[in-house]
């Protein structure tokens, strides 16, 4: 009940900034989405080719970005940020995983994104799917993607989203995040989730 | 392997300084025009890198890089990351967008500077061979009055 409590009462506590609207709510340095939208839910691919589902991660605090690995400048920079804020945490690491869902399973095997993640930390897995498994889980998070013109060596551009979605331990949406957000409120917000 | 590429690189670096037909980065205590901050971020496999510098020019005239070019790479083009928020038709989303876009040329001012960084204006290059983090590679840049110049690039891990 104090959860839904929180959720409904997010925009008046927007409002009346500094004043707590639950007795006991966290102080996050990230936006709180508790609520917002609806808890982790996906059936993807793998890095290792087999079938995962999003109830595999419970238990664990889950960083949810999508992206693409022929994607060498934005992506990179938001998964070196997370792996820059989870070297600050200690133990807590341990119980994040941040998953690089990749918009671009035409290119995207499962052995490349293994590569492309274990380059940034244990934590980090990747995971693709078919375009309808794919479209199912951005609807649900409302992020787009779209795939550029291929050009004459017949490489293209995805454009995707680039929100950052964090997931409690039972699966419960709870923060967004941005790459602009400073590593250290990051990190202390992954930690409040990891220890509550 | 790696020393021998470096070895390699460098003396094809001081081969395409020894080429350079505009003094422009002679020793000197002026230097018109200066390339700094140059890297590469590394990412396995065969995927393209992302490069990044900073192009400095003191003379009165503009520069139009035009090219780029590296025995490392069998292609460089010029790339711009940008995010988009709230634009027509996406009102129901969360965040921004990524986007990015390729650039034929891109302008240094007179007397300004022009920054290939993270998460704006980058390299995007397609390497011929292998790369590893600590390795220095030479990297060309064609002008569009005849100006050419090699800078060498460190090549770091994927998180910079």
């Amino acid at each position: 009940m104090t959860f839904r409590c929180c959720a409904s009462l997010v925009a008046a506590s927007l409002l009346l900034a500094g004043l707590a609207a639950c007795s006991g709510s966290a102080q996050w340095r990230t936006t709180d989405i508790t609520g917002v939208m609806p808890d982790l839910a996906f059936t993807l691919t793998s890095e290792t080719g087999a079938t995962v589902h999003a109830d595999d991660f419970r238990g664990k605090v889950k960083v949810l970005f999508f992206g693409y690995t022929h994607c060498p400048d934005i992506c990179p920079i938001t998964l070196g940020h997370l792996a820059a804020a989870l070297r600050t945490m200690g133990a807590d690491a341990k119980q994040v995983r941040v998953l690089f869902v990749s918009v671009d399973p035409k290119r995207d095997t499962p052995a490349l994104l293994e590569k492309y993640t274990d380059a940034f930390g244990p934590q980090f897995v990747g995971l693709t799917g078919t375009q309808e498994q794919l479209r199912e889980l951005t609807k649900r998070y409302r992020v787009a993607y779209s795939y550029g013109p291929p050009d004459e060596n017949g490489n293209y551009l995805v454009n995707h989203g680039s929100a950052i979605f964090v997931f409690d331990r039972q699966g419960h949406v709870r923060l967004l995040m941005n790459r602009s957000d400073p590593t250290k409120a990051i990190a202390h917000d992954l930690e409040l989730l990891v220890n509550e | 392997m790696p020393v021998f590429r470096h070895l390699l690189f460098k003396s094809l670096l001081l081969a395409g300084v020894a080429l350079m037909f505009v003094p422009a980065v002679a020793a000197t205590d002026t230097v018109p025009f200066s390339v700094s901050h140059a890297w590469i971020r590394w990412l396995p496999g065969n995927l393209p890198l992302a490069g990044y510098a900073t192009l400095e020019n003191d003379t009165s005239e503009a520069r139009i890089l035009v090219a780029a070019s590296s025995p490392a790479f069998k292609r460089i083009e010029f790339h711009r990351s940008m995010e988009m928020h709230g634009m027509k038709g996406m009102d129901h989303m969360m965040g921004g967008m990524s986007h990015m876009k390729h650039l034929k040329s891109v302008t240094v001012p007179a007397h300004g500077t022009f920054r290939f960084g993270p998460g704006a204006y980058h390299l995007m290059m397609w390497r011929s061979g292998d790369i590893e983090v600590g390795d220095h590679v030479p990297v060309t840049f064609r002008f569009s009055n005849g100006m050419t110049m090699t800078v060498e690039f460190a090549v770091r891990g994927p998180a910079g």
